[in-house]
C-alpha cells in the first residue's frame, strides 16, 4: 500500500503547488440526506476511502468527477477534487458511509 | 510572430450521467493556448434548444493550471448553426505538458440518446521556432555534394526527376 502523505507532497511538488496546510476533513452522511456539497475553492480536496461509499455515488466537482462504479471501488488512488464538490449518494442506497478526505489549502 | 494551430479532444457519451475522463497531449510546439470552444457534435435530437447537456473541466501542464469549466449546449435540430465563436483563454504552455480534464453529462435520462462533444483549444506556435528548424534543416542539406553541375547540365532527364521528387534532395547517381 502506498503512503498517500508522500504522495501527495510529491505530486504537489510535481505540479509547483505549495501547501500551507494539511489535515483531515470528514463529511458524514446520515439517512435521508443524499446529497451534500462542500466548498473547496482555492484548495484540494483528496478522497481517501472511496470503498466505503455504495456503488453508484457521485462525486462532481468543478475540476473532476467520479462515479463510484463496481471496479472502482476496491481502487487505491486519490481522487482529487477542488471548487464546489456536490457528493450525491444513489437513491436506494442503505449504506451511509462517513467519507473522508485530506483536504489540501495552497499557498 | 505566431501561427494559429488547432486541437481538438472529441469525446463520446454512452449512456446518462456518465463521466468521461480524458487525457491529451499538446505538441510541443505550440506556445500558448489562446481560445476554446465545447460544442456538442452529433447524436443529440432536440426540437428546442438545450442550454446544458453536460459541461467540460480541464487543465493544463499537467495539473498545474485549472482553466477550463463550461456547459456544452444542443443545438436544436431546425437550427444547426452554432456560434463559431471561441471563448477567450490565456494559457502558457510547457512542453509536451498533459492537458487533462473530464466530461459530465447532465442531461435527463429520458431524453438520453449516445452523443459526441468535442473541445476545441485554439492555440499559436511560434513562427520564429519553425522558421529556425528550417534553417537548420537547409544548412545541413548545403553540406550534401549536390554541385556537380556538369552532370545536370548534361542530363535534363534526370534534372527533371529531381524537380518531380521535391523530397530528393541530393542527386546520388
Amino acid at each position: 500500500m502506498f503512503d498517500h502523505l508522500i504522495h501527495i507532497h510529491q505530486q504537489f511538488t510535481q505540479r509547483l503547488i505549495g501547501i500551507e496546510l494539511q489535515r483531515f476533513k470528514n463529511v458524514v452522511t446520515t439517512p435521508g440526506t443524499l446529497r451534500y456539497e462542500i466548498e473547496a475553492y482555492n484548495e484540494y480536496l483528496l478522497l481517501t476511502n472511496s470503498f466505503v461509499l455504495p456503488i453508484g455515488t457521485r462525486i462532481i466537482s468543478d475540476t473532476n468527477s467520479l462515479e463510484i462504479l463496481s471496479s472502482q471501488n476496491g481502487l487505491e488512488g486519490l481522487e482529487e477534487f477542488s471548487g464546489l464538490v456536490a457528493i450525491e449518494l444513489p437513491a436506494n442506497t442503505q449504506e451511509y458511509p462517513n467519507i473522508e478526505f485530506i483536504q489540501i489549502v495552497k499557498e | 510572430m505566431a501561427a494559429i494551430r488547432y486541437n481538438i479532444i472529441r469525446l463520446r457519451v454512452e449512456r446518462p450521467g456518465q463521466i468521461v475522463r480524458f487525457q491529451h497531449k499538446i505538441p510541443s510546439n505550440l506556445r500558448r493556448c489562446t481560445g476554446f470552444k465545447a460544442v456538442h457534435v452529433r447524436g443529440v435530437q432536440t426540437d428546442l434548444y438545450i442550454p446544458e447537456i453536460g459541461w467540460f473541466t480541464a487543465s493544463f501542464n499537467s495539473l498545474k493550471e485549472e482553466a477550463i469549466v463550461t456547459p456544452v449546449s444542443a443545438q436544436a435540430f431546425y437550427n444547426p448553426e452554432v456560434s463559431h465563436e471561441f471563448q477567450t483563454l490565456d494559457v502558457a504552455l510547457k512542453p509536451s505538458q498533459l492537458v487533462v480534464g473530464v466530461y459530465v453529462d447532465t442531461m435527463k435520462a429520458s431524453a438520453f440518446m449516445p452523443y459526441v462533444v468535442s473541445l476545441y483549444l485554439r492555440c499559436t506556435e511560434n513562427i520564429s521556432v519553425r522558421t529556425e528548424l528550417v534553417k537548420i534543416t537547409q544548412s545541413k542539406n548545403q553540406d550534401c555534394n549536390c554541385d556537380d553541375e556538369v552532370d545536370r547540365d548534361e542530363d535534363d532527364q534526370e534534372q527533371d526527376s529531381e524537380e518531380l521528387n521535391p523530397d530528393q534532395l541530393c542527386s546520388t547517381i
